[in-house]
Order: C-alpha cells, then sequence, then structure tokens
C-alpha cells in the first residue's frame, strides 16, 4: 500500500518538474538556449498545462505511472537539474559545420539584406558577404560582430575562429557558421568564451590561397542573451 | 520448447537491461555534469553536454504538440462514442482509407499526437486501413501544417504537393496492410482492447443526475487519469527517439551526409539527394509543424525532389514516431510500414524531381 502511494507521489513529481523545468528555463532565459524564440510562448502554455495536470493528479485519485516510463521522464529533468545548460558550442562545430561546397545556395536561402554599415553585420551577414562577393571589395571594410571562440590544431596562436549557430526551428537543427580572427590578444582566449570582434577586413595569404580574415583585437563579453542567430 | 526458450531469453535480455541501462544513464549524467570528471575526460564532458542541448531542443519542442495530440485523444474517449463512428466512418475498406487520411483537417496535430489519437480512434471501433492511414497522414494533412509549408516556401503548391503526396501515400499503405486481414494480426492488445465504457449514468432512471457535482468530478478525474497515463506512454518514446537522434548528431556529422551528396554523379544523382535527405529527415526528428522551415534550408543543397521527399517521409516515419507507432501497431506491421512508406516516398521524390526541376 505505501509503496503504490509511493508511486502515485512520484508520477506528480515527474509531471511536476517538466512543467517546472520549461518555467525555470523561461524564467532564466534560457529556453532560447534549445529553440527559436517563436516557441516561447506556445511552451509557456504548455508548462501551465502540465503543472495543472500535475495539481489535478495530486488531488484526484489518478493512478501510479508505471515505472520504466517514470524513470524515462526523469531524464529530461535529470538533465536540467545536473548538466549545466550550455548553448551549441565549439563542442559541435565540427558535426555541425557548414558544408563549403553547397552553401552559397543555403546563404541565399536565408535571405541576408546586407546594409552598407559592415559594423553592424552579424556573423551571418559576413558569412554571406565573403561567399558572395570579391574578397578585394570587402578588404579594409570594419566589422564589430559577437561569436564565441573555436579553436583547431592547425591555427597560429594569435589566430582564432569565431563562430556562431544559426538556428531554423530548434537545436536539432543548428549549423555552425565561423570566421577566421587574427588577433593581437588572440592567444588570450580558449574555447567557447564569448567575444567581440573588432577590426577590419584583411583577407589573408595562406599556402598559396587567398583566405577570408578579420584583423583586430578581441574583447570577452557575456554570452549574448540570445547565442543564436535566427534567418 | 522453442517458445520457452525464446521466452527465457527475453527475460534475460531484460535483466541485463534493467542492469546496464541505468548504470550508463548514471555514468552518462556524471561525465555530462562535468562535477568532479578528470581533466583527460573534458572533451567528452563537452561533447555530452552538446547532446544534452541537442536532445533538449527536440524533446522541448515536441513536449507542446505531444500534449496537444494526448489531450485530443482523450477528448475523443471521453465525448465520442463508437456508434458515432460506425455511424459516419465508411465501413468498406477503401472508404475507411480515405476517411482517415483525411481526417487530420478536423485535428491539427503532429506525428507525436497523431498516434495516440489513432490508437484512440481503433480502441473505439475505427476499421483497421483507417487507424493506418490516419497516423501517417494526420501530421502532414492538418491546417497547421498546409499554412507553415506554404509560409516557409511563399508558394502554396508546396503546401498541396505536400499533402497530396501524403494523402495518397497514407491510403495507399492503409489498404495495403489493413485491409481484409485480422485486426489482431497488425495491432497491439492494447489498441484492441475496446474503449466503450459509458461515462454518462444518466440514462439509468435512478435520479443519479441529480448529483451533477459529483459527477462531473467523478468525469474530470477520469480525464486526469487517462490523460496523463497516456502523456507519460507517448512522452517515454519522445525521450529514447530524442536520445536516440541526439546522439547520433553529436557522433556523426552532417556534413558526411551531405559530402555523399555532393559527391554523386549522373543517372543516380537524383536518387542519391532523395535517400540522404530521408536519413536526415529520420535523424532528426523534428516534428512536422515546423519541418517546412528546415526543409527550406535543404533546398540551396539539394534538388526539389529530394525536399519533397523529406517534407513527406519524416512526418510519417523517424526514430520517435516508429517507436511510438509501436504502442499501437504489432513489429511486423510496423516494419511495413516504414518499408513501404520509403518506398513511395522514394517515387514522390522522383515525381517531384521530374515536374519540379
Amino acid at each position: 500500500m505505501q509503496r503504490q502511494v509511493l508511486e502515485r507521489w512520484l508520477s506528480i513529481a515527474v509531471m511536476f518538474g517538466l512543467g517546472a523545468m520549461i518555467i525555470f528555463k523561461w524564467q532564466t532565459n534560457r529556453l532560447n538556449l534549445y529553440i527559436h524564440p517563436r516557441y516561447t510562448s506556445l511552451l509557456v502554455a504548455t508548462a501551465i498545462v502540465l503543472l495543472l495536470a500535475a495539481l489535478g493528479m495530486a488531488l484526484t485519485k489518478a493512478p501510479a505511472i508505471p515505472k520504466h516510463m517514470l524513470a524515462l521522464l526523469t531524464i529530461p529533468v535529470a538533465f536540467a537539474l545536473l548538466v549545466p545548460a550550455r548553448p551549441l558550442g565549439a563542442n559541435l562545430v565540427s558535426g555541425k559545420a557548414l558544408n563549403a561546397n553547397s552553401s552559397d545556395n543555403l546563404l541565399a536561402r536565408w535571405k541576408t539584406n546586407l546594409s552598407d554599415d559592415s559594423k553592424s553585420w552579424t556573423l551571418l551577414e559576413w558569412t554571406t558577404a565573403v561567399r558572395q562577393s570579391d574578397l578585394a571589395v570587402l578588404r579594409d571594410k570594419q566589422a564589430a560582430f559577437e561569436g564565441f571562440v573555436y579553436r583547431t590544431p592547425d591555427l597560429p596562436a594569435d589566430e582564432v575562429l569565431v563562430g556562431r549557430y544559426v538556428v531554423t526551428c530548434c537545436t536539432a537543427d543548428g549549423t555552425a557558421l565561423s570566421l577566421r580572427v587574427k588577433a593581437s590578444n588572440g592567444a588570450d582566449f580558449t574555447n567557447d568564451q564569448w567575444v567581440r570582434v573588432e577590426g577590419t577586413f584583411v583577407p589573408a595569404e595562406i599556402n598559396g590561397s587567398i583566405v577570408p580574415q578579420i584583423s583586430g583585437t578581441l574583447v570577452a563579453i557575456d554570452m549574448p542573451s540570445s547565442p543564436y542567430l535566427y534567418p | 520448447m522453442a517458445v520457452v526458450s525464446v521466452n527465457a531469453q527475453s527475460k534475460t535480455q531484460r535483466k541485463w537491461l534493467l542492469f546496464f541501462a541505468p548504470l550508463i544513464g548514471i555514468i552518462g549524467l556524471w561525465l555530462a555534469s562535468g562535477w568532479l570528471v578528470p581533466s583527460n575526460l573534458a572533451p567528452l564532458t563537452n561533447k555530452l553536454q552538446g547532446l544534452v542541448t541537442t536532445f533538449q531542443g527536440i524533446f522541448i519542442e515536441a513536449l507542446p504538440f505531444l500534449s496537444a495530440g494526448v489531450i485530443v485523444s482523450v477528448l475523443i474517449g471521453e465525448f465520442v462514442k463508437p456508434q458515432h463512428l460506425a455511424s459516419f466512418v465508411p465501413q468498406n475498406a477503401f472508404g475507411a482509407s480515405i476517411f482517415g487520411s483525411l481526417l487530420g483537417l478536423l485535428f491539427p496535430v503532429c506525428e507525436c499526437g497523431a498516434i495516440p489519437t489513432s490508437r484512440r480512434l481503433l480502441r473505439k471501433g475505427a476499421p483497421a486501413p483507417m487507424g493506418i492511414a490516419f497516423a501517417l497522414a494526420a501530421p502532414v494533412v492538418n491546417p497547421i501544417v498546409l499554412i507553415s509549408t506554404s509560409i516557409a516556401f511563399g508558394d502554396v503548391r508546396w503546401a498541396l504537393a505536400r499533402v497530396g503526396f501524403t494523402i495518397v501515400i497514407a491510403l495507399t499503405i492503409g489498404l495495403i496492410i489493413g485491409a481484409g486481414i485480422k485486426r489482431e494480426s497488425i495491432l497491439t492488445p492494447l489498441s484492441l482492447t475496446a474503449d466503450d465504457h459509458d461515462h454518462s449514468h444518466c440514462d439509468h432512471d435512478h435520479g443519479a443526475c441529480d448529483h451533477t457535482h459529483d459527477q462531473s468530478k467523478g468525469r474530470l478525474a477520469g480525464l486526469i487519469a487517462h490523460g496523463s497515463t497516456e502523456f507519460f506512454e507517448m512522452a517515454q518514446y519522445l525521450v529514447i527517439g530524442s536520445l536516440l537522434a541526439a546522439t547520433m548528431q553529436t557522433f556523426i556529422p552532417q556534413s558526411a551526409l551531405l559530402t555523399l551528396n555532393d559527391s554523386s554523379i549522373g543517372f543516380f544523382a537524383p536518387l542519391v539527394g532523395i535517400v540522404v535527405l530521408m536519413l536526415v529527415a529520420v535523424l532528426l526528428s523534428v516534428c512536422s509543424t515546423v519541418d517546412a522551415f528546415l526543409a527550406l534550408s535543404f533546398l540551396g543543397l539539394f534538388h526539389p525532389g529530394a525536399v519533397m521527399a523529406f517534407l513527406v517521409f519524416g512526418p510519417m516515419i523517424d526514430i520517435k514516431s516508429t517507436l511510438m507507432l509501436t504502442s499501437t501497431f504489432r513489429r511486423s506491421a510496423v516494419v511495413a510500414m516504414v518499408v513501404l512508406a520509403a518506398l513511395f516516398a522514394i517515387i514522390a521524390g522522383l515525381i517531384s524531381y521530374v515536374v519540379l526541376v
């Protein structure tokens, strides 16, 4: 009998936990680490339904949920409690990087309108500009964009890749963009540190080919409130 | 004898699973939490945290749609009686299939919602071809998806073609698998259990209707009990599916698939593109109500036929929906659905390739 009561309350706790997880992530501004902001209100509504369902289960004689289902549904709650919430970052760039051969059409589909003021360009707009125009035309254009630091073993100490993900619906479809930055203080930064790039566009010659690159400095910043770019 | 040994084998397998699954889970959680993890395992911690972010993305995004599906299913359970269903559902297989493939227009649910609804309808006595056609078609044949596809592509023809292909495929599969076969051989025991209990006790002349307050309370309690059980039952598949999809995404680079597409040439090129995007659809397991925006971003990489195959196949079959289908249909029927849906989606992709290029 006691065991049944315990299992019933565990069921209620997991249902409540799922709703509370969403509310908590919403309140701490972390929901946008996972989904496009246009779904925020839908999720808050869902969380309220789940919390009401938990309340209803507590007040009525709703039966206990089978244990294996409870165990599985504890997983997302446990993730929320125990695993530090992190946006997609340097850890997944290798798996989610934009495919170089076919990216032109993809960027065209994201319909980015480039303004004249290159200082207002995000990394998405820079990527579009680099892919679509002659690098010589872009030379000496001023850059001021944000992203996370991503290092690869082949880069010199003062050069880093500054990356950012483009998300269409949720993190499952995130695509990583990145641009090479040569910075006097580049060696001070490690993977996943958020930075603001300040400098000018100066294509570099590496192994005989011209590579797009920003030359300037990096300024450490906090993670922006929306870590992804939404096309 | 053979039956006994199979049972014994599956029992030991279960025991091992029950022992190892939590163990792997706890080790994984510890590594992902980064708490007291040795520094030489830090890259793994990084990867696992990325996996968690991807998992939460899929899980959280699908949760509203799954909840909506469960609510629709519970409301059908409460308010639709088998005799209602029998009176307006065509009883011949062809009519039932068409009815099932169009019913989604009334119930705006995605794949997470369509499967509980389909099971509920089957338990209410809906013909098997209708249940199959509904489960496969409803994720696409519904107002939300029609609108989101038209908006995403800025062209209503894409939405119409997507819905058209889906209806034809779903009703064909409904007929092939569901027609002229005993319900027992394709449905799971639970979806065979008739759901025909009558909640209104007012038919009896015992003055029971005077206690309207008590009765409505009991009715609400019933709704909550049914709803919560069904929510957990379907959500468990969502958890497993999201975990598998997130694991694959973390450890198999998407670029590997895309490279395959880039390198294919000649006569088979359209076919390779179609198959690759269908695999991507299974791997991503994104909800059908939002996948149009995602499909759009593939239009630059792949020919329109492949994108159409993605739009048609993804909502019918992906990791989480295949798992959910096993709650309603027997495994052999699910395998047949997956194979047939894949075949027909390839054909739909090839037709679109010829027409839309």
